[in-house]
């Protein structure tokens, strides 16, 4: 699963070769994660739901499932990916500022 | 240092200044004036480094707020400026980042009513500003990492920082009227522009001996370029109609070692770092004045090319003791004393002999003077088999550097307003007490009733008139006039230097910090004010300004310093 994981949020979650598109419903205090009004939007090795998407004019191609269910103890690992605003502006003032400081002292020295 | 003409600019000046203000510029022939018609010395000799400051800045957002104490206070890569062994609050690698930006404000408290332009000639001074100059400084690059050492708990340090500025510039500027000005105002402006200066790569290494007591050392490469520039302007009726300006620049390096400790008792600590003496080296100088072209034709100016000599300076061994303690989790204090004896710093450089005569035996006013440096092989042995040199086999010389001892009282607190795992925001305060580099200057006097100005030409005047009475200067009286005349040719700018009432300055400082997570920024306020005697327009140099005179002025310099950290 990828996405920002707070309930409201839009994820998407791939299992056995499907790509869902989900609204996260609820993190439990354990962990648990329920997704809700998941909608596909491919599938692995096939082209079918983009040419019936496309031929049908349709933006989403109903799952048939309701919700998504995943318990904690199903989740092996998690990577922190997603784009920080707040942590990325910290990065950049520090970046940005010990750049600065060393720009001036090259140029004081070369 | 050497600088502008007041004799060149204002013989004669005003007879012709309300028509050149309306007037096309003549084309100036230039003549250019090298050793030995301009003589070499070292830079402090010549004034260059009358605002250089080898005292160590301190350094991050935290001590630097806090009044610059440092001394027991764990910190990151930074501490080490104040002590290497401080080094050990680090707990994760880290990387910071600093700098500041400066300005400044200043007034007159007293200058000089005239200025003496020849023995007869006076100008009325009047409206003389100062103002210290604003600019930006990178202040330092540093990387701590906290190992294991040896089954113990020690860091690494490896950081980049700005020992010393050249100096703070300024501007200045007055108004002279009078018959030399065909009574009309002339505004007269400097510009004294220091820059570059000397940093240091230090690599620093600590640990922890015993749960009470951690070492720590560090050894720093120092190397550099000074710096200064002036800029000097004449102006009738908003008509800049002269100017001249000149420079400074020379090479300096050292390598020295310092040794820490610090004491850890509860929620009190204290620190102790010895800064071990060493050599300054200041190589390959180059000075460079423009004359402002001469009055009253203002078709000709002079392009006098110097070579400061190589010479070492001694940095005396200097310590420092602190102290500080938790009061609780959220308020430290924390207080250093820095012993810092310059007054014990000597230089030294190959000797020179200086002469003074007269061209015209019956004309007081063609006096001159030489240096011969000792590498001036063919003249100094010349000169020594006249008789003329005591000792010439002794070709270096020592003398005092002219510096300050400059002991310094800090005294700060820190409150953590908010202290978490994932945010810390602190505000801290302080206070700090010490003498600045940058001397009192006084006029010196050669006689009691040659006062003031009288010091130099007074000096000459009475030297003519022995030589009349005793043409070969036998005298005791005859030969104290040389002897001084020759101390002022060679020393110049330091026989200016005051020894009893150095410059006292008092700097507050106000900041705050803040930490997220693994990120880290301080912002720090300082202000230092402190009173100076200084040169009135033009600091002395005997070939170009006989007559110096001086002003009194209040002076604050306002530091905004920004720093950031990151730890991985």
């Amino acid at each position: 699963m990828k996405g920002h994981i707070e309930a409201g949020s839009w994820v998407t979650y791939t299992s056995i070769g499907r790509v869902y598109r989900a609204q996260v419903d609820s993190v439990s205090l354990g962990g648990d994660i329920v997704l809700k009004r998941p909608y596909l939007q491919e599938e692995y090795g096939h082209y079918t739901l983009q040419r019936e998407r496309m031929g049908e004019s349709l933006l989403q191609i109903p799952s048939g499932v309701d919700r998504i269910e995943i318990p904690a103890y199903k989740i092996v690992k998690v990577d922190e990916v997603a784009f920080d605003r707040a942590r990325s502006a910290r990065a950049a003032a520090f970046w940005g500022i010990t750049l600065y400081v060393a720009t001036s002292i090259l140029g004081a020295r070369l | 240092m050497s600088r502008i003409c007041i004799v060149l600019l204002f013989l004669g000046l005003m007879s012709v200044v309300a028509t050149r203000s309306d007037a096309q510029a003549p084309p100036v022939t230039t003549d250019t004036v090298s050793a030995p018609l301009f003589p070499n010395r070292s830079a402090a000799e010549n004034g260059w480094l009358s605002r250089f400051n080898l005292d160590r800045e301190p350094l991050g957002g935290r001590s630097r707020a806090m009044g610059g104490t440092g001394m027991a206070v764990p910190g990151g890569a930074d501490a080490h400026v104040y002590n290497p062994a401080a080094i050990l609050g680090l707990s994760t690698v880290e990387l910071g980042a600093e700098f500041k930006v400066y300005s400044g404000h200043g007034s007159a408290l007293s200058f000089p009513a005239q200025l003496q332009v020849t023995d007869t000639d006076f100008l009325d001074a009047s409206d003389y500003r100062v103002k210290p100059r604003g600019a930006s400084s990178y202040n330092a690059l540093t990387l701590g990492v906290p190992v294991t050492l040896l089954g113990n708990h020690g860091a690494f340090a490896l950081s980049y920082r700005r020992v010393a500025l050249t100096g703070y510039g300024d501007e200045s500027r007055v108004q002279l009227q009078g018959s030399l000005t065909s009574n009309a105002q002339a505004t007269y402006g400097e510009e004294d522009l220091p820059r570059k200066g000397m940093d240091a790569v230090t690599f620093s290494v600590a640990r922890a001996i015993i749960p009470q007591a951690d070492l720590g050392v560090n050894f720093n490469w120092e190397g550099g370029t000074l710096k200064r520039s002036t800029n000097t302007s004449i102006a009738v009726l908003g008509n800049v109609f002269a100017s001249g300006s000149s420079s400074y620049e020379q090479d300096l390096s050292a390598f020295s070692i310092d040794g820490g400790t610090m004491l850890h008792f509860g929620s009190l600590r204290i620190g102790g770092s010895v800064y071990m003496g060493h050599d300054l080296h200041f190589r390959q100088g180059e000075e460079r004045i423009t004359t402002i072209p001469q009055a009253p034709t203002f078709d000709h100016r002079l392009l006098i090319l110097g070579s400061p000599l190589d010479h070492d300076l001694s940095v005396p061994t200097s310590f420092s003791v602190g102290s500080s303690y938790e009061l609780n989790r959220q308020v430290t204090v924390a207080a250093d004393f820095l012993y810092r004896p310059w007054g014990h710093s000597w230089i030294t450089r190959t000797r020179v002999e200086p002469f003074v005569g007269f061209l015209d035996p019956a004309d007081p006013s063609t006096y001159f003077f030489t240096l011969i440096p000792a590498t001036d092989t063919a003249n100094w042995n010349a000169l020594a088999g006249a008789g003329l040199i005591s000792e010439p086999d002794v070709k270096e010389e020592t003398f005092w550097s002219g510096l300050p001892n400059t002991h310094s009282l800090r005294l700060g607190g820190e409150y953590y307003v908010k202290r978490s795992a994932k945010f810390d925001f602190p505000i801290r305060a302080g206070l700090r007490l010490e003498n600045m580099p940058q001397r009192n200057l006084v006029i010196p006097s050669v006689d009691t009733s040659a006062v003031g100005s009288n010091a130099y030409t007074g000096a000459i005047a009475l030297y003519y008139q022995s030589l009349q009475a005793d043409p070969g200067c036998t005298t005791g009286g005859c030969q104290a006039q040389r002897d001084y005349l020759k101390r002022m040719a060679e020393f110049n700018y330091l026989n200016f230097v005051q020894d009893t009432h150095p410059v006292g300055t008092t700097t507050i400082t106000l900041g705050f910090g803040v930490r997220i997570s693994e990120w880290s920024a301080d912002l720090t306020l300082e202000r230092t004010d402190f009173k100076v005697e200084r040169f009135f327009l033009s600091n002395f140099d005997p070939l170009l300004n006989p007559t110096p005179s001086t002003t009194f002025e209040n002076q604050s310099i306002l530091n905004l310093v920004f720093s950031t950290h990151m730890r991985f």
